[in-house]
């Protein structure tokens, strides 16, 4: 069992991380969903270049969910 | 595009317009909701459209168009829900480009009616960050039928 306290604490710094994160301006928001975005499209890239498949382009969500 | 003709009146929903109001929310594509005003065939409503895009080099990749890096889905509006959602859209700047966001009440009202684990996922989020004015969301769910589901959803997550 994982110490109540300390979970409470982590669940406190989520909370004030998500209430920072809804401040920030629309522009710098939407920076974040790019690089999200690209860093999940990266993820896929590098899982495929593993399975040895060629993608030498944009890598689309749909592709994502491929074994 | 709606200053061409291309489109009626139109604006941003879903995860983009989410992201205005509250936490950056993970997303793969912009959804933009526009008026299909006199259309009773999406299909034939789009065609202008895309005619349009491909025209600035923004070609079609699955059910979106590919514009500066990002698919972008266009959905023309169909049910009073969006209808009314589209009209009280507010005016943001983008940068510098001028646009509409739907208001957070319509998109919460959207989510509930949508009703998949993520969508009620992000209206506890909205609730949680003060981003709806709670009587203008009753007003929005009372006059679309969705009273009960709000009151079901209130009572299942104790909100």
């Amino acid at each position: 069992m994982k110490d109540p306290i300390e979970m409470a604490g982590l669940f406190e710094q989520r909370q004030t991380r998500r209430r920072r994160l809804a401040k920030l301006s629309f522009e710098e928001k939407i920076e974040i969903v790019e690089r999200l975005r690209d860093l999940r499209l990266n993820r896929s890239f590098m899982r495929t270049k593993e399975t040895g498949e060629q993608f030498d382009e944009y890598v689309r969500p749909e592709e994502m969910t491929r074994p | 595009m709606e200053a061409e003709g291309v489109v009626g009146r139109y604006a941003i929903g879903g995860a983009i317009a989410a992201t205005f109001y509250v936490e950056p929310v993970s997303t793969f594509d912009v959804d933009v909701f526009f008026a299909a005003e006199g259309a009773s065939d999406a299909l034939l409503s789009l065609t202008p459209l895309y005619d349009y895009l491909a025209a600035l080099g923004y070609e079609p990749a699955g059910e979106a168009v590919e514009i500066e890096g990002w698919p972008v889905q266009f959905l023309p509006v169909f049910t009073p829900l969006l209808a009314e959602a589209l009209t009280q859209a507010v005016e943001i700047r983008f940068k510098k480009t001028p646009t509409r966001v739907m208001r957070a009440e319509h998109l919460v009202a959207v989510m509930l009616e949508t009703g998949r684990a993520k969508d009620l996922a992000r209206v506890i989020q909205f609730l949680e960050e003060g981003a709806v004015e709670l009587s203008a969301l009753e007003g929005v769910l009372a006059r679309h039928g969705l009273a009960e589901r709000w009151r079901e959803f209130r009572n299942r997550f104790d909100v």
